[in-house]
């Protein structure tokens, strides 16, 4: 469960930054978003995990993307049958969840190896899954709140200031600029734990 | 060469198995998707584009009714920014149009100028299809049918946005001369108007082969007109 804050794949593993960019517009996007990266990252890593001992080790990458790339149809399906709304919302970043590096490189550095069980690699694509949701779902608050002067919709900081908001957080050199903000913050955290984490070593 | 085999034959059967979960999920949600669509271009309709934000396209399909006014709008807006252009498509933005002739009188969305306008010019341009092509040309339906010696009875139906008879005409040249060209007349064709299909309409006395091959012909094209 590291995945959540120490192994963050957004924040410090820096991992699936293409759709952090691009879908974090909103809340509701980057939430949606990292809801349906989880589901495919806990199936995907099950799956492989299952069937670690039946992949060649030559064409593991194929077998991973074909399993990966069944996940994300089957989720491109049920969100087109259910969630039209959010479907039409995040477009062409559905299919690309198959691309996304932290479901590959969670099937490659731990649901495929050995020493690690089905229930293992479960729980890590569940910690990875809302790490990743809690990322976009933080960056997605923040641009919606400054970009859009809105919050699921609503214009929580009044008409005047949604009217006139700092549009440029709504746009992708906005999306960049939150990013680089986030990392910073946890960087800065980590920073400080680190050193506390020292002073106590030497302390001692 | 015999690892090549396994490798190719284990890769197979993993695709094989990942195809058929596929086929099972799709199976179960294709026919809701299916549903969900429902409000897209059908009869009565004129889809138009127009460019919008860094000259991505907007779509927009416009339901007129049979008098030139706007029954309904849907607009494709996905090319646009999420949560900022897309509120061009929203329901909010395009009730504005309904019961007019063009987009005149309606403003743009503040923040949202370009995928708003494109609507607008979109919907602009369907209304000038409309007008220009005498109706949307899904809702006019020409059908023939046999009638007296076997020769052919032309009718054309316009519709309604909602399925309804709007207006029939009859091309009864081919039949008997004042006997069975009253198949054409408007006394005869005027019973179909506010119709769904050409039932309660009976056929005329004395000219049973034309009045029947009219009744025809329109049932035709009401079936075409419910199929689109």
């Amino acid at each position: 469960m590291h995945g959540i804050i120490a192994e963050n794949p957004t924040f410090r593993l820096v991992l699936g930054t293409c759709p952090t960019l691009a879908t974090t517009i909103s809340l509701i996007n980057g939430f949606s978003m990292g809801i349906a990266t989880m589901f495919v990252l806990v199936g995907s890593n099950v799956v492989i995990s299952l069937l670690k001992n039946f992949i060649p080790e030559k064409v593991r990458i194929p077998a991973y993307i074909v399993v990966i790339a069944t996940f994300v149809s089957i989720v491109q399906m049920v969100m087109q049958a259910f969630f039209l709304d959010l479907y039409n919302a995040l477009g062409v970043f559905i299919p690309l969840i198959v691309v996304n590096c932290i479901i590959l490189a969670r099937a490659e550095a731990f649901a495929g190896k050995p020493e690690n069980n089905v229930l293992a690699s479960a729980v890590d694509g569940l910690g990875m899954g809302i790490g990743f949701t809690i990322a976009l779902s933080l960056m997605g608050a923040f641009r919606e709140i400054v970009g859009s002067g809105t919050l699921l919709g609503s214009p929580i900081l009044g008409e005047g200031f949604a009217a006139n908001a700092f549009k440029l957080f709504a746009t992708p050199a906005g999306g960049f600029f939150t990013f680089g903000l986030f990392l910073a913050l946890f960087n800065l955290v980590f920073d400080k734990i680190d050193s506390k984490r020292k002073a106590r070593k030497e302390g001692v | 060469m015999r690892e090549y085999r396994t490798l190719g034959l284990r890769l197979m059967l993993i695709s094989l198995v990942c195809v058929m979960a596929l086929a099972a999920v799709n199976m179960w949600t294709a026919p809701i998707i299916e549903a969900n669509k429902g409000g897209g271009a059908g009869p009565g309709t004129i889809t138009a584009t127009a460019p919008g934000f860094s000259g991505n396209e907007v779509s927009v399909t416009v339901t007129f009714n049979a008098d030139g006014t706007i029954a309904a709008v849907t607009a494709d807006v996905s090319t646009q920014t999420p949560g900022i252009g897309d509120k061009a498509g929203q329901p909010e933005f395009l009730e504005q149009f309904v019961g007019k002739t063009s987009a005149e009188g309606v403003d743009t969305i503040a923040g949202a100028t370009y995928s708003s306008s494109a609507v607008i010019e979109a919907i602009n341009k369907a209304c000038e299809q409309f007008a220009s092509g005498g109706g949307a040309s899904n809702s006019v339906i020409t059908e023939t049918a046999q009638g007296y010696s076997g020769n052919l009875v032309s009718v054309t139906v316009t519709f309604n946005a909602d399925g309804t008879i709007a207006a029939v005409t009859a091309d009864v040249s081919t039949q008997t001369p004042g006997i069975g060209d009253q198949a054409g007349k408007p006394e005869f064709l005027d019973q179909f108007v506010g119709k769904t299909s050409a039932e309660g309409v009976d056929t005329i006395a004395g000219a049973t082969f034309s009045s029947t091959a009219v009744i025809e012909a329109i049932n035709k094209a009401c079936a075409q007109f419910s199929g689109n």
